[in-house]
């Protein structure tokens, strides 16, 4: 069983430490974030890990790793709110990507999920903690502010 | 990626959604309480969570207007140019590698240790705060 969650959580790496080190540039703190997630998830939900024991049929499995997935994003994003802000002025953040990185964290987070994964809306309000509506106008907000930041003229609202 | 390591399948099936998603909202941020001009159509009552049949209606009508199609165009543009702000997902390979070994530490040491002993308590209490508060 612990070897399958293992099998599991390397599949799904690449995943999450896109979406940190897109929050937090910085590649070593992202990795040890990633790990400290899944400590949490081993301490604080172990009843979630002993389901993929008792899992019957591949669908039932596939939704406990989905559930896992989601409390491992939640949590990636927890950490690196509350670390962010001790880490202020320590990350060398690329020039590549200095308008976005230069957006608030909460706004990343959205854009990132709606450009760079296939995640609706439910799941993006449950990894951070907010209402539906709350991540549209963060949408919103983020898409717009990245325009602004980039020079990029628009008609009307994208 | 996909969760059991089948690269190509289910990475293709992860586009699809992905493209059809970003298609909606594209569809929907350009068109979203607007009024086209040529037909005097109003666009009011479509959001997010609406059906498949309202806006296959909408893409109905973009696919004969020539004005709403314009504007489909420009905004496309923009979200394209905006899309490539956003970084790519990336995970450096070595990384891989130092998070693969540390993870199987992990995962080991929990399973010697999944219940604690009641002398563990008092570390067990700690780790929680440390990684809860």
């Amino acid at each position: 069983m612990k070897n399958e969650l293992e099998q599991y959580l390397q599949n799904i790496n690449k995943e999450l430490y896109s979406f940190a080190f897109a929050l937090l540039p910085d590649d070593l703190q992202v990795t040890q974030i990633i790990l400290d997630s899944i400590t949490v998830l081993l301490l604080e939900r172990s009843e979630l890990v002993e389901t993929l024991n008792i899992c019957e049929t591949e669908e039932d499995k596939a939704n406990t790793f989905l559930s896992i997935k989601m409390f491992l994003y939640r949590h990636i994003y927890k950490l690196i709110d509350k670390r962010a802000e001790q880490l202020k002025g320590s990350i060398e953040t690329q020039s590549e990507y200095s308008e976005y990185n230069g957006l608030g964290l909460v706004e990343k987070a959205v854009l990132f999920f709606r450009s760079k994964t296939h995640l609706g809306f439910e799941d993006i309000a449950f990894i951070l903690g907010e209402g539906k509506t709350e991540i549209f106008q963060h949408l919103a907000n983020g898409r717009q502010n990245l325009a602004l930041r980039a020079g990029i003229q628009m008609e009307g609202n994208l | 990626m996909s969760e059991n390591n089948q690269l190509d399948k289910d990475d293709l099936e992860g586009s699809r959604y992905l493209y059809a998603d970003k298609n909606k909202d594209l569809y929907l941020n350009t068109f979203k309480n607007k009024r086209c001009p040529q037909s005097n159509k109003v666009f009011l009552l479509l959001d997010r969570d609406d059906s498949e049949q309202k806006l296959k209606s909408l893409t109905d009508h973009v696919a004969q207007c020539d004005v709403c199609r314009e504007q489909l165009k420009k905004q496309r543009s923009y979200a394209f140019k905006i899309d490539e702000l956003i970084p790519r997902p990336t995970v450096p390979r070595s990384l891989q590698v130092e998070f693969e070994s540390e993870l199987a530490q992990l995962i080991k040491d929990f399973s010697f240790t999944a219940k604690p002993v009641p002398s563990d308590i008092g570390f067990w209490s700690r780790l929680k705060t440390k990684f809860l508060s």
